[in-house]
Order: structure tokens, then sequence, then C-alpha cells
């Protein structure tokens, strides 16, 4: 029985050395999480003030249980002035997403570099919302302590999701889409 | 009759062992591969201060590694079955007290590479078949199939060895004395 106690305290041992070890050279710190109320839009240019499909029919009412953050997102896809993030499986995002919005998993960050990052990367400053399927689901915050890794520092999540637009009744593009 | 127990016990502890410590090095894998994104998953079951999390995002799977290769090979098997058992139910806790809170979070058992499904009660049953599977371990030992087994057979035969090699009892040393 003995023999079986230091056996055991010697395995979680070296669990525990080598993992400190990793954790000492990775670095001890949490990542650093993206905000999560997305910020209002400037006024849409006169040029691209008809997003006719992008408003469903909207009673006043409806419009006022919209929350702010999804109408600041409405915004911003209307006008174009955000760049908009799936992170949701590629089945999801092709089954349904904001329009404009690009596919984004979290897995296209482990161990490479997405394909994208360079053009993200090419105005650091521009501002990104990423969505995931709502709820608890920590995917969009995930994509985002990425990309601020990455130095992109204006990214926001939205944390109603693709749920809480299509709640609302607001128009989804399907297919697989690209950058 | 007996060597058909025997061969079924073999198999039965050894196919526990596989899925016991498999899974653990697939799920240790797989956590490795992004440890930020573990810390995220582990802060979003509200269990540990923030202080604690990136210690035991680092050393969670090293620990399941540890214990999941020494389960694989049978090497200390009891011990490393304990190891893996205690770290399932650790897992199954943080599951179960994630559901009766009625919190929606992303498993993050297997890192991020599951598509980040939700914590279910599947979840739960799920880690108790891999606890059942150490426990059968802890319990029997890891079988004939296994390194533990190989060393044991070994431990006779050297101490044997090392008795008839002890001065007056060597049967090589005795002929070649001369008789007095």
């Amino acid at each position: 029985m003995k023999t079986h106690a230091i056996r055991f305290l010697v395995l979680l041992a070296i669990g525990l050395g080598v993992g400190l070890a990793h954790g000492l050279v990775g670095g001890l710190d949490m990542p650093r999480k993206p905000k999560t109320s997305v910020p209002g839009a400037a006024p849409a240019p006169v040029a691209h003030a008809e997003p006719a499909a992008m408003d469903p029919v909207a009673p006043e009412t409806v419009e006022a249980a919209i929350s702010e953050e999804l109408k600041n997102l409405r915004a911003h896809v209307e006008n174009g002035t955000a760049i908009v993030l799936d992170a949701r499986t590629f089945d999801e995002y092709a089954e349904g997403h904001i329009p404009s919005a690009f596919h984004a998993p979290f897995e296209a960050f482990i161990g490479q570099v997405p394909d994208y990052m360079d053009m993200l990367l090419a105005d650091p400053d521009q501002l990104i919302i990423v969505y995931c399927g709502g709820g608890d689901c920590h995917a969009s915050e995930s994509v985002g302590s990425q990309l601020m890794e990455y130095g992109i520092e204006n990214v926001f999540v939205f944390e109603g999701g693709y749920p809480a637009w299509t709640e609302a009744g607001f128009a989804v593009e399907t297919g697989g889409g690209s950058w | 009759m007996a060597e058909r127990e025997h061969l079924a016990k073999t198999t039965l502890l050894m196919t526990c062992r596989l899925v016991g410590g498999g899974a653990f090095i697939v799920a240790a894998a797989m956590k490795l591969r992004d440890v930020p994104a573990l810390m995220l998953s582990i802060e979003s079951f509200e269990l540990l201060p923030a202080a604690l999390i990136p210690f035991v995002a680092y050393t969670v799977p090293w620990v399941e590694i540890a214990s999941g290769l020494a389960l694989i090979y049978g090497f200390w098997s009891r011990s490393a079955a304990a190891l893996a058992g205690v770290t399932y139910l650790v897992f199954t806790g943080a599951l179960a007290s994630v559901l009766l809170r009625g919190m929606e979070v992303d498993c993050g058992c297997f890192g991020a590479l599951t598509g980040g499904g939700p914590v279910t009660w599947l979840s739960v049953v799920r880690n108790l078949v891999f606890f059942a599977a150490c426990a059968a371990v802890m319990a029997c030992g890891g079988g004939t199939a296994s390194l533990d087994c190989s060393l044991e057979s070994r431990v006779p035969e050297s101490r044997l060895d090392r008795f008839e090699r002890r001065p007056g009892t060597d049967p090589a040393s005795a002929a070649a004395e001369p008789a007095s």
C-alpha cells in the first residue's frame, strides 16, 4: 500500500514538475480577453443607406426590444464599418451567418497562423467583431484573444452570437463564403 | 477453463488500461496545443480563483500524460490508475457542478478541437466510464500483458540468482573449492 502511495506521488510530481516547467517557459499569464460591448457605429454614408435586405419588418415594439449591442452590430454590418468574424464550425457557418461575416474558427490558430492575418494586420486599428453560438459559447472569446495576441487591439465579442441575430429576425447569408 | 478466464481477464484489464490511459493522452495532447484556450475554458467553469488557472492549465495535461502513459504501458499500473481515477473524479465533479448550476459551458475536455460542445450529462457519464476503467485496474492491477508483470516475473529470478551466489551456496563455487 505504501509503495503504491509513493508511486502515486511520484507520477503526480512528474506531471506537476513538467507542467510547471512548461508554464514557466510558456508564461503563467491569463490570455487577454476582448471587450464584450460592441461600440456604436458612425452614421451610415448616403451611398450605403439602403439596407433593405438587412431590415426585416420590424415594428417599433420589436425594435425597442433589440439590445443596444445588436443595434450597433447591425449598424456596423450595414455600414461596412467593421470586420465581422464567425467563430463557429464551418457547417454552422455555411448553414447561416451574419451577412458579410467571415469564417474564422478558433482551430485555424492552433499551431499555425491563419491566412487572413495578413489582411487583418494591414489595418490593426480596424474594428473587429467576433461572434459564435451565443449563450456561454467561448469560441468568439478565444478567437478574440488570439487576435489580440497578434497585436490587433480593437476586438469586440458580440455575446448574443448568431442566435440573437436570428431571433431579432435579421437577414442571414448562407454558404461557404471566402476571405 | 481457467486459461480462458485468465485470457479474458488479461484482455479486459488491457482494454481498461488502453481506454483510461488513451483518453488521457488524447485529451492532454489536444489541451497542450493551445493552453491559453484551456485557461479560458477553465475560467468559464467559475470554480477556481484566477491566479490558479494558468498553473492548473499547464500542469493538468502533464499529469494526464504521466498517468496515461504509465497506464498504457502497465507500469505502476495501480498507482497510475489511482491517479487517473482521482483526476477523472475531479473532472466529473467539475462537469456535474456546472450542470447543477444551470450553466452552459464548453466542455474543453479534449481541448479546443472538439468543436466546443457544451457540457451535458453525457459528458459526466463518459467520464464515469473512464473512471470505471481505472477503478478496475486499481482493483486488479495491470494484468499479465503489462510492464509490471514483466518486471515482477524477473524479480524472483534475480533474488534466486543472488541467493545461489551467496558464498557456500553456489554449486559452481562449491565445486571449485578444494575439499578440506
